[in-house]
């Protein structure tokens, strides 16, 4: 589905990215693990295609596409998503108006018949349940005024009603409570099957107590060091980054 | 007749005061000085029709006949406990007085004090510092280039931090009716830093008219904390014009404290004519009685990256009448200008009034302005609390108003507690709506 | 980020929709200013004396003024003698009904989705349709004549209840205030009158629909609205005219009355033409707006939607006359390409208790300029009186400029008086995240820009509120939930 290779990538001239290979299949879910600073964000911006960043080299190839020359919102339509770290507020902007345009523009996309105000209101009724928000939400602007925790279930809620392809989570779990952890974790399981990918980028191992990965990676100093299974990301809380930076290190 | 209402006094003065100084003085200057005494003959004091002095009723010194003045008294050095260690440089009626000075001998030897006439004569470079075209500029300024009398030069080579603040000690003993024009320039090398300190009140209780005029250069990265004073005598007059020019990467910060003089007028006006500057600028005022005060700021944004934040907070108690007039420029081109003004207004009497305007003037995009005022009483609400603890409704007022002025701040700690002092004397003077014994 | 800056760039330029002209035969006078053209009009509309001396009265006081030079616009002097002071379209007879009406000026209105049909209304709304400054339909009068209602064009109020018009006109605004006020008192050809008696709530909303059709020609309209004890009314006001080459003035006059316990909600969605892209041509769109809330308890409520003319400079205004009266004003004023704007509100606190509220949304963009100018005055006896003032800007571009010039006067402790302002630009992160989500770049800016005027627009009459979206450019946000 997604295939990363010798990504290079950097920002007002400081590289961040330096050799990123990556590949990611249907059915598959990812976690990316790193310490502060390593270009875990820069990463999921850059498969969202965020601008302000310069590829230096390499290239992305999604579902056979070049997806370095696609605009944001063409990849949007094309089914990737991106869980924001830090969603951002847009006053004045009804959150379920906000909604039915982006899940209308998609299904346009696909040459399906946009939904009318009814029933896409249905649809965001039953989708709302997995994320255990209430209907008051729907009236507020987008994500203004939201908890730190209610933006991050809004990021869910967008995904269940959106149906991405290949969905990544920014530190989705960062400043979330044990409860609102759960809820986000059972909400993304939910969306898991073989047709789809999940990539997660995350600084703690916890949120991996919830969402079982198949293949762990570690990127540092702009790249991937290590891969692994489940087991990695238990052996990186335990020992620290350091273990595994040290490792590399030492090969160089 | 003084210089003001008078034709041919203001004229013969004049001539007088330039065969003085043409000796000293360079044509370039005596030059300047000859066409802003022709400005001011033209135009005079300023109005109300002038948009910028709409709500300031100048009709009282028009009356009065100011002109140079005579004096007679013995001038005394300030008894705050916190300038004991400050170096103190005596102005009196305008004129710098070496012999009066305090701890001058602790300057690092580098640092220039002089007579602004003689330095004027032996610096060119001076040219491009003085006499800065200002924006919105008045009469006054004029009045005070053509006329004043030596000035201050004070100037701090690069890289020099100078550890003891300097206060500028402006004291008027002059007789009824004398036109005082105190004049400085204060320029900051490269890297330099100072705590500056410009003391202005009088030690008679004579109307006078002060109007005075400093003009402020900032060198790349210098750092300058700017504390102002105006304490004059209730019977006199206050104008002043501050005038800062910023390089690249200084800092200006400036608190300025007004209690004193019937009418007075402060204009600050900071150009931030390089990239990365940032400015500071705070105010408090309480005016009482019959009080006329007028505060005008300006900050003009001309290049990116600056940061300016403007807080001014007035207290208007009696009959008394408090002016803000706040604008921030953000000019083509200065883009990631951070900018934030707010005016604070508290009126304690139902015949004071408060007329705030806080502008925004944004030519450039990719900025973050805001401004905000308010205007309000007195909560009767924590007012009842107090007085419900057994605390008197004056004393109630009293730390009530104080609560509102805190947020005012001395840019330096080491005058902190002193300031309170002083600020809470000046609040035990309010009467919060009661009647003012005629002064 | 070239890309975000194309969007903006499309979505504000689009084009003027309303531009075409109407070939009707026209009675002009000829060009120019004079008392025998003040007489002359008078003549024409068969005056009473009492309005004749009006006029004569603010032409003499005019003579005397001078053009005000202190707002924040820039365009070159007024020729005030180049301009055809009275243009009305020819009738033959008077009308009996609606059906004889120029079948011209009836397509006009189709065209710009006006109906005159009142068998064919799509809603409650009634229309006053204003061609030249001529009112040449007024729909449910009848209807609204059974409540007491009187809705009919100026000229026709004067002839028919003069007593009226005597004791309101230039109570609000006399015709000394301003320049353009005089100009307006001494040459005003018609415009729009309501009036609504004690105790009714009018049933649906009043309209006028402005268009102005001749070249060189100032329109000069005038509106009066009195509500009795206890009555509200809703009145919208809408404006087109033709694209033509040379800048054409408009100086209207707004006066509304509100009296004890009555409401006036006024609502204006204004798009004169602007000018073309490279700020040729446009109205001059100086207008005199102003109520009083003579009663207690009265309201008066501005909503103003300003998208069109090349200059716009206009403060409607509330005297907060009656105790516990209550002043509204609620702005969104764009200004793109070369099109200057400066406008905001006067409110003016006389009565005890008396509260107003001031939102007003700028947004500039190309070299537009836009200016905000408020006066928030607590007189002396105005005790308890409350002021809330917000005013936010948002540039597109960067050779467009964005200004606020808050006015605050206070004279009494007891008033609280509140003033926030803001400007930005659109945020990068706000257009990535809706990006993200598969919305095109262009729906993006306006989704944010809908969402930055939606205080103002939520107060615009659902019918209005329809055609003010279009205006932004954008599609119709709050359909759902």
């Amino acid at each position: 589905m997604l295939e990363i290779k010798n990504l290079s990538v950097s920002v007002d001239n400081k590289q961040i990215l330096n050799g990123l290979n990556l590949s990611v299949k249907a059915g598959e879910v990812h976690a990316i693990m790193g310490p502060n600073g390593s270009g875990k964000s820069t990463l999921a911006h850059i498969l969202a295609g965020k601008p302000g960043y310069e590829i230096i080299g390499g290239e992305i190839i999604y579902q056979g596409k070049n997806l370095l020359a696609m605009e944001p919102e063409l990849r949007a339509c094309e089914g990737i998503f991106l869980a924001f770290q830090y969603p951002v507020e847009i006053s004045g902007v009804n959150n379920l108006y906000f909604l039915k345009e982006a899940y209308n523009a998609i299904r346009r996309h696909r040459a399906e018949k946009a939904l009318d105000a009814m029933d896409f209101l249905k649809l965001a009724k039953e989708k709302m349940k997995l994320v255990e928000l209430n209907e008051s939400f729907f009236n507020r602007n987008v994500n203004e005024g939201f908890s730190g925790g209610e933006k991050k279930r809004n990021e869910i809620f967008q995904m269940a009603i959106l149906d991405p392809t290949l969905a990544i989570l920014d530190e989705t779990d960062s400043g979330l409570d044990i409860d609102a952890l759960k809820t986000v974790a059972s909400g993304v399981n939910h969306l898991r099957n073989e047709k789809k990918a999940i990539i997660l980028v995350t600084h703690y191992q916890r949120l991996l107590d919830y969402i079982k990965p198949d293949f762990v990676h570690v990127l540092a100093q702009g790249k991937i060091i290590k891969s692994g299974d489940a087991t990695l990301a238990l052996r990186l809380e335990e020992e620290g980054y350091s273990w595994a930076l040290e490792k590399e290190n030492a090969r160089a | 007749m003084g210089i003001l209402s008078s034709i041919k006094k203001r004229e013969e003065t004049f001539k007088e005061r330039l065969s003085l100084l043409e000796k000293k003085e360079p044509s370039w200057f005596l030059e300047q000085r000859r066409d802003a005494f022709k400005q001011f003959s033209k135009t005079g004091l300023p109005t109300r029709k002038d948009e910028e002095w709409k709500y300031l009723n100048l009709s009282p010194l028009s009356a009065a006949d100011f002109g140079e003045g005579k004096t007679t008294q013995k001038v005394t050095l300030p008894d705050w406990p916190s300038l004991a260690d400050t170096i103190i440089i005596t102005i009196v009626n305008g004129k710098w007085d070496a012999k009066l000075s305090h701890n001058l001998k602790e300057l690092p030897k580098e640092v220039v004090i002089s007579n602004l006439s003689d330095a004027m004569g032996s610096r060119i470079d001076l040219k491009k510092n003085i006499n800065h075209p200002v924006a919105d500029s008045n009469s006054l300024l004029f009045l005070n280039t053509a006329f004043f009398d030596c000035g201050l030069f004070l100037s701090i080579p690069d890289k020099t931090a100078v550890k003891k603040a300097i206060v500028l000690w402006h004291i008027v003993t002059h007789q009824e009716n004398s036109l005082v024009l105190p004049r400085s320039l204060i320029t900051l090398g490269k890297s330099s830093k100072l705590d500056l300190v410009e003391f202005f009140m009088g030690q008679t209780e004579a109307s006078y008219l002060t109007n005075n005029v400093t003009e402020i250069v900032l060198g790349e990265s210098s750092q300058l904390n700017h504390l102002r004073i105006q304490d004059e005598n209730k019977n006199s007059h206050h104008f002043s014009l501050t005038h800062v020019s910023q390089s690249y990467q200084s800092r200006y910060t400036s608190a300025s404290f007004s209690s004193g003089a019937h009418i007075s007028r402060q204009q600050c006006h900071v150009m931030m004519d390089a990239e990365k500057t940032q400015c500071n600028l705070s105010g408090l005022f309480i005016a009482g009685h019959n009080q006329q005060m007028d505060h005008h700021v300006r900050i003009d944004h001309l290049k990116p990256e600056g940061t300016s934040s403007t807080l001014f907070k007035g207290i208007v108690d009696g009959e008394a009448k408090g002016i803000f007039n706040g604008k921030v420029i953000v000019h083509p081109n200065a883009w990631h200008t951070d900018a934030w003004q707010k005016s604070n207004n508290l009126l304690l009497s139902p015949e004071a009034e408060i007329d705030p305007k806080p502008q925004l003037e944004i030519f450039a995009h990719d900025v973050k302005c805001s401004h905000g005022a308010t205007v309000g009483a007195l909560d009767p609400m924590a007012l009842f609390y107090l007085n419900s603890r057994g605390i008197s409704l004056q004393k109630a007022q009293e730390l009530l108003t104080y609560g509102f002025a805190h947020e005012f701040q001395v840019p330096f700690d080491w005058m902190k507690n002193n300031f309170e002092c002083f600020l809470t004397q000046k609040l035990t003077g309010l009467k919060f709506g009661g009647a003012y014994e005629e002064v | 980020m070239s890309n975000d800056t194309q969007t903006i760039h499309d979505i504000t330029n689009q084009d003027y929709k309303y531009g075409f002209v109407t070939d009707v035969e026209m009675e002009i006078a000829p060009k120019g200013l004079s008392e025998n053209i003040v007489r002359l009009i008078s003549n024409k509309k068969n005056e009473p004396e009492f309005l004749l001396e009006f006029r004569l009265k603010a032409y003499r006081h005019w003579l005397t003024m001078k053009q005000p030079k202190w707002q924040n616009v820039n365009f070159p002097e007024i020729n005030y003698q180049d301009i055809i002071y009275y243009a009305a379209p020819k009738q033959k007879k008077k009308l009996e009904s609606l059906d004889e009406l120029d079948p011209e000026i009836r397509s006009t209105f189709e065209k710009l989705g006006i109906s005159l049909d009142e068998q064919k209304k799509l809603s409650g709304v009634a229309v006053d349709a204003v061609f030249d400054s001529v009112s040449v339909a007024t729909t449910f009068r009848e209807k609204l004549g059974e409540l007491g209602i009187i809705f009919c064009s100026f000229s026709e109020a004067v002839k028919n209840h003069p007593e009226l018009v005597k004791k309101y006109l230039g109570s609000v605004v006399p015709y000394t205030d301003n320049y353009f006020a005089a100009l307006n008192s001494a040459v005003f050809s018609d415009g729009s009158f309501c009036f609504i008696p004690k105790g009714v709530r009018c049933p649906m909303e009043l309209s006028t629909y402005f268009r102005m059709n001749a070249s060189e020609t100032g329109q000069f309209e005038r509106t009066l609205i009195i509500a009795e004890d206890k009555s509200y009314v809703s009145y919208l006001e809408g404006c087109t005219a033709p694209m033509r080459d040379k800048n054409q003035l408009h100086a209207a006059v707004v006066e509304l009355v509100a009296l004890d316990h009555a409401t006036i909600k006024y609502s204006t969605v204004q798009n004169w033409y602007p000018g073309d892209k490279n700020g040729k041509g446009g109205i001059y769109n100086f207008v005199t707006k102003r109520g009083k809330c003579a009663g207690v308890s009265s309201k008066i409520s501005w909503t103003q939607v300003e998208t069109g003319s090349a200059i716009t400079w206009k403060y409607p205004s509330c005297i907060l006359y009656g105790d516990n009266s209550i002043g509204e004003f609620y702005s969104v004023a764009i200004t793109n390409n070369w099109q200057q704007a400066d406008t905001g509100t006067k409110m003016i606190h006389v009565g005890e208790n008396t509260r107003s509220t001031v939102i007003s949304k700028g947004i500039s963009a190309g070299h537009g300029q836009n200016a905000y100018r408020g006066l928030i005055k607590i007189m002396k006896n105005a005790t308890g009186a409350r002021n809330y003032t917000q005013c936010d800007s948002l540039l597109l571009g960067n050779q467009c400029g964005a200004h606020t010039f808050p006015y605050i006067e206070v004279k009494n402790p007891t008033a609280k008086i509140e003033h926030e302002a803001t400007t930005s630009k659109i945020s990068e992160d706000q257009l990535f995240y809706l990006r993200q989500r598969g919305i095109s770049s262009e729906n993006a800016v306006s989704i944010i820009v809908n969402g930055f005027c939606k205080q103002v627009l939520k107060q615009l009459p659902m019918e209005f509120a329809v055609e003010a979206q279009k205006l932004l450019g954008v599609s119709l946000e709050g359909s759902v939930g």
